[in-house]
């Protein structure tokens, strides 16, 4: 009986040994297991061999408790947080490129945004295409759905998607290829892509495309607003886009050239993207040029050029030109973004320009999970202009808070108050919860 | 007070030169973190704000065409936490959001590789031609180079 308990002390002695996992600490474990089972043997006492053990194992558990205190004192460099053990499992499955795509098919990557509002004005106005219903009544909103999808084609093409369920103001739900590029990677200096992609116009168009959660504020600034919610501007084409880096040593100069269909005369109903037939053979061009300093960490300035020709049913030809200028500077914490640009159109048989000024200036600060942020936006179209002139004078401020409770989900709250042309300013509250996945 | 005058200039002097001469900490510690590449990459040393633009995924190639691969540390570890502080000047939290909005501009293709352990950085790192990663100083061995020491 007493070797039967010395047998079973030794078994959940090996157990205890296996359990400290140190292969240092193994040898002399293995060690002290023999001299334990000849010492059992020979008293064949079992309190004696019992009492043995115990010690034994305070002994290894003094060592494994002063192995992990060394661990944890070493320090890391660059003032680490509290430092954590590393982890030993081999990742190689997950970081060599090509594991899993046994079949050589490229790998898929798919990730998704959404949100939903809840918004309310104190009165109707006759403001088009803004993101909110602009109805007098409170209600709730379905945001979109957007699914992101991406896939490394090769060493040097990339595929990009972006395909969008958004409801309309008469209660349907749609569907919108926003995006959808093949990029070849040549270098940092060219990158060439074609398909539909957001047009290089300013900043925020590039930077910020279909989902809320990665937008401060509840929804893009009206300058930028999408054409199928009556924005002013072609912020998606079809068509070819080069981008790079010109050697500029550390001011960044970075460049981009793109040729397209352009967008068709205004028409807040139908598509105004021309992504299957260009309705006049010229193309649209966008040259832009922008710093991004290397001395300064999150400063970008520059300037755009878009050119194209527009041929509205009933009107006359009209060449239209925009210009574009930004600064902004972005950290994790601070944002601060300018932009102005200058709608100009031309008529070709009377002569005539329209000229629509129009910016936007927008700061805010993150304080742990709080971000307050103000905005000031304004517009201001001839009341004459042929394809623009039911949006006249937008103009006001926009003031909220944005709370991200978790990681990847964000809740937001804005008030607005738009001035517009012979009429009375409207008052405005927004609610939105925006998340990725 | 000639005296009183040169002895304080003595002084200032030593200071001036205890300031200015290399003190031992700026040795490299066994702790400190080493930015590693793959002994086929051309650049022998990089700035900090050279390592931010790599590890941003605002430089894509190498000065030999080959395109950088970022390998970062899984979340939580020492070494991964003194990058995210030193290089990218951000937590855990903005690291994510700002791939996913890199990935979402198309700026990059997807966020860097994870791995587990020193050991596998190191391999991988040897593996990769174009990859760039870290490890403890005192973790590198003769199959990487290190680019950059952070103190």
């Amino acid at each position: 009986m007493s070797h039967r308990n010395c047998w079973a002390g030794t078994a959940l002695f090996a157990i205890l040994l296996a359990g400290a996992g140190h292969s240092a600490s193994a040898q002399s474990a293995a060690d002290a297991k023999v001299d334990l089972q000849s010492a059992c043997a020979q008293n064949a006492q079992s309190a004696a061999c019992v009492s043995a053990l115990l010690e034994r194992i305070q002994q290894l558990e003094q060592r494994l408790h002063d192995v992990e205190n060394k661990q944890a004192a070493a320090p890391v460099a660059a003032g680490a947080a509290a430092p954590t053990a590393v982890a030993s499992e081999p990742a190689m499955a997950d970081a060599m490129p090509g594991m899993g795509e046994s079949l050589g098919i490229p790998k898929m990557e798919i990730r998704g945004f959404g949100h939903v509002n809840f918004s309310t004005i104190d009165h109707q106005s006759s403001v088009i295409g803004t993101s909110s219903p602009n109805l007098a009544t409170s209600t709730f909103t379905l945001g979109n759905l957007d699914l992101f999808i991406t896939s490394k084609l090769s060493d040097k093409f990339t595929f990009l998607s972006e395909v969008n369920f958004e409801s309309g103001l008469n209660n349907t739900i749609g569907v919108d290829l926003e995006r959808l590029m093949v990029t070849y990677d040549h270098s940092d200096a060219f990158k060439l892509s074609i398909g539909r992609f957001h047009s290089g116009i300013g900043y925020y168009n590039t930077a910020f495309h279909h989902s809320a959660w990665l937008q401060t504020t509840l929804g893009r600034p009206r300058l930028f607003e999408f054409e199928d919610s009556g924005g002013i501007l072609p912020v998606h084409n079809v068509g070819l886009s080069a981008t790079g880096l010109l050697p500029s040593g550390k001011w960044g100069l970075h460049y981009i050239a793109e040729f397209g269909n352009g967008q068709t005369s205004h028409n807040t109903i139908d598509q105004t993207v021309q992504n299957v037939i260009d309705e006049n053979n010229g193309k649209s061009t966008n040259l832009a040029f922008y710093l991004k300093p290397q001395f300064l960490s999150g400063f970008q300035t520059g300037f755009s050029w878009y050119h194209d020709q527009l041929t509205p049913t009933g009107l006359d030809k009209l060449k239209e030109d925009i210009f574009a200028v930004h600064a902004v500077y972005v950290t994790t914490n601070f944002e601060f973004l300018n932009e102005g640009i200058l709608l100009q159109r031309h008529d070709e048989v009377t002569g005539t320009d329209y000229h629509t000024p129009a910016f936007y200036t927008q700061i805010s600060r993150q304080w742990g999970k709080y971000r307050p942020y103000f905005r000031y936006q304004y517009i201001n179209a001839p009341n004459h202009e042929p394809v623009i002139g039911d949006v006249k004078l937008y103009a006001g401020p926009s003031a909220g808070l944005r709370w991200d409770a978790s990681t990847f989900l964000a809740f937001k709250m804005q008030y607005d108050r738009i001035s517009r042309r012979a009429q009375p300013a409207t008052n405005g509250l927004g609610l939105q919860v925006s998340f990725t996945f | 007070m000639n005296r009183i005058l040169r002895i304080f200039a003595s002084v200032l002097i030593l200071v001036l030169f205890a300031m200015v001469w290399p003190s031992p900490a700026s040795a490299a510690d066994p702790n400190d973190v080493a930015i590693i590449a793959n002994k086929s990459n051309p650049s022998d040393s990089i700035t900090v704000e050279e390592s931010r633009k790599i590890f941003l995924g605002d430089r894509s190639t190498w000065a030999n065409g080959k395109k950088v691969v970022v390998v970062m540390r899984t979340a939580g570890t020492p070494e991964r936490n003194a990058v995210l502080k030193t290089v990218y000047k951000m937590n855990d939290g903005d690291y994510s959001k700002y791939f996913l909005q890199a990935a979402f501009t198309g700026k990059i293709q997807a966020p860097p590789k994870e791995v587990a352990s020193a050991a596998d950085m190191v391999h991988y790192v040897a593996q990769i031609p174009g990859a760039v990663g870290y490890v403890r100083a005192g973790e590198v061995d003769a199959s990487v180079k290190v680019v950059l020491t952070i103190h």
